[in-house]
């Protein structure tokens, strides 16, 4: 299961992009002399992907991790360099490769509004020439285990957003892919609709031959399915590394809560840099292993406590760090 | 319903229309034809073959505007043959559906109507379909290119709809434009057809028709291949 599937070099997307101000005099202006700037979604990019991999691709808005996706499924082309897809060129979308992959878009439906979803795999059975009796068969039991087989057939406009993304990742599954883009699968959806899915993909999924491409803003997400990370950071590769490897970059720090009993009478000076001001109810930082003790004792011994917390930080907060940190040195190298 | 509600009022719009410039003309004759003729020719609006279906263009133009387009990229159909499909399979179902209709039009009140020549009519029909959905497919393209590109294919569509000769018989203009209007391929979308279908015209134009309509079929997939490969290489990926 090691050999590569996805490889990419020097793969780079660049927008166009023109500049309006507001108004009907900058409109016509805009007509003869329009402003353009080049955004660099995507910087040179080099890459590969192995069958069977679930790789987390995330990062803030605007970073490239949609642009990259796009680039991979074959939706645009790049700027410069190249990728190969199962050993095609994606953006010559020959239908033989299309046959072999999957896009799903978690803001976007692409099954037919106006018809139930049951009429919509009819017609995805003949654009990918499956076979009928065995693909419907594999709906039923994908419907089943996403537990939706009451909504098969109502149109599709008519349910709700966990229903349609149900519809939609069985839709994306019915031709049995190779390789699965999925773009935010869980936008939206609530909290047991994104379990659903999470686990869903867990089950049926991981450990099986098809690689997955998967981009989200929730943390859970990516902790629970990827194999390995890719961190994205206006529009480079800021960290390619496993989940775990990742948590361990971050330095050790807890995060400390305290209650207290009665507002605090007076300022409390716990270090320079770290003061309790009058009037506070509670205490609320993130400190280092080292301090931790310190200022424990310190809250402990002059304020009553009413509720004691000390918490490890998870990939979300070791997430959070990491991409702020990123966006300061590039704002820094920016401004040098 | 609507295939059969829709084309017969347009039928009856131009009915009454006609019936009712001839007769306030004080004259039998307009353009040297009865109004009896020109009913004749008006049959062939309810076959719906040459008329424009803007549904398909606005649908394509939004497709594109909007992103919908990329589930289509994405699978591998070509989105020019899943909207041409659509549009032929609307087309031909409408034009067997109202073969009864026409028929009855026709024999009721005594309506010239040669119906042996329908089978040609109709292949030429399909053909002119083919044509017209090309340059409608070019037209749509232009979305890659321009934020609105909905005037510029209502403006096509007017034009179109002259002609064709949809909105008058060609005959009625002033020669050499009539010689010349005929020759394009448009007029194979209703002028030809209706003509051969009510006696108008005989077998030697009509088969003139066929020519135009390959070489105009040839000059607007070219510009379709063409505008669409341009358009799809700058796409952004819309909605995605």
């Amino acid at each position: 299961m090691n050999d590569v599937v996805i490889k990419t070099n020097q793969l780079t997307r660049n927008y166009l992009t023109s500049h309006k101000e507001a108004g009907l005099l900058a409109a016509m202006k805009g007509l003869f002399f329009k402003t353009s700037e080049v955004k660099h979604a995507l910087f040179p990019t080099n890459l590969e992907i192995t069958r069977g991999q679930i790789v987390g691709l995330v990062g803030s808005n605007g970073a490239g991790k949609t642009t990259l996706l796009k680039l991979l499924s074959g939706l645009i082309f790049p700027t410069n360099g190249t990728a190969t897809v199962l050993g095609y060129t994606p953006w010559e979308r020959p239908n033989c490769f299309l046959k072999q992959i999957s896009l799903l878009l978690g803001q976007k439906n692409q099954l037919w509004w106006d018809i139930p979803a049951w009429d919509s795999f009819h017609l995805l059975i003949t654009i990918y020439d499956l076979d009928k009796s065995k693909t419907l068969k594999h709906v039923d039991e994908l419907a089943t285990r996403l537990n939706c087989q009451h909504v098969l057939k109502t149109p599709l406009r008519r349910l709700s957003l966990g229903e349609r993304m149900k519809m939609e990742l069985i839709g994306c599954l019915l031709h049995s892919p190779k390789i699965l883009f999925l773009d935010e699968p869980t936008i939206g959806l609530d909290v047991v609709a994104q379990t659903n899915i999470r686990q869903f993909i867990l089950e049926e999924l991981k450990g099986t031959d098809v690689t997955i491409i998967l981009t989200s803003h929730y943390m859970d997400d990516i902790a629970l399915l990827a194999d390995r990370l890719l961190l994205m950071s206006h529009g480079a590769i800021a960290y390619d590394g496993t989940v775990d490897d990742f948590m361990s970059l971050t330095p050790s720090t807890k995060r400390l809560i305290a209650d207290f009993t009665t507002p605090l009478p007076e300022e409390l000076i716990i270090s320079p840099n770290l003061k309790i001001p009058v009037g506070a109810l509670s205490f609320d930082h993130s400190l280092s292993s080292t301090e931790l003790f310190n200022v424990l004792r310190i809250i402990t011994s002059k304020i009553p406590i009413r509720d004691l917390k000390i918490e490890e930080p998870d990939f979300e907060d070791v997430m959070r760090i990491f991409l702020e940190k990123e966006s300061s040195l590039h704002k820094a190298r920016n401004i040098v | 319903m609507g295939i059969v509600v829709v084309p017969v009022c347009y039928f009856l719009v131009e009915a009454a229309f006609w019936t009712g410039l001839i007769k306030a003309s004080g004259d039998e004759l307009l353009g040297g034809f009865s109004a009896r003729y020109y009913l004749g020719y008006f049959l062939y609006l309810i076959l719906q073959l040459g008329s424009m279906n803007w549904r398909f263009e606005r649908a394509m133009i939004a497709e594109i505007n909007n992103g919908a387009v990329n589930a289509l990229l994405l699978r591998p159909s070509s989105f020019f043959e899943y909207h041409m499909g659509q549009l032929l399979g609307q087309k031909l179902i409408t034009a067997l559906a109202m073969l009864p209709i026409i028929s009855f039009i026709a024999w009721r009140w005594d309506l010239p109507f040669h119906a042996e020549r329908l089978p040609m009519v109709f292949l030429m029909g399909i053909c002119y379909v083919i044509l017209l959905f090309s340059l409608h497919f070019a037209v749509a393209s232009m979305a890659f290119f321009f934020d609105n590109v909905y005037s510029l294919n209502n403006s096509k569509n007017m034009i179109i709809w002259i002609l064709t000769g949809e909105l008058m018989p060609l005959d009625l203009l002033p020669s050499p434009i009539r010689e010349w209007i005929i020759a394009l391929p448009f007029s194979c979308g209703f002028y030809i057809p209706a003509a051969y279908l009510s006696g108008r015209i005989e077998i030697d134009v009509f088969l003139r028709g066929f020519i135009s309509l390959a070489i105009g079929g040839v000059a607007f997939g070219l510009l379709a291949q063409f505008v669409w490969k341009r358009g799809v290489r700058r796409y952004s990926g819309t909605g995605a």
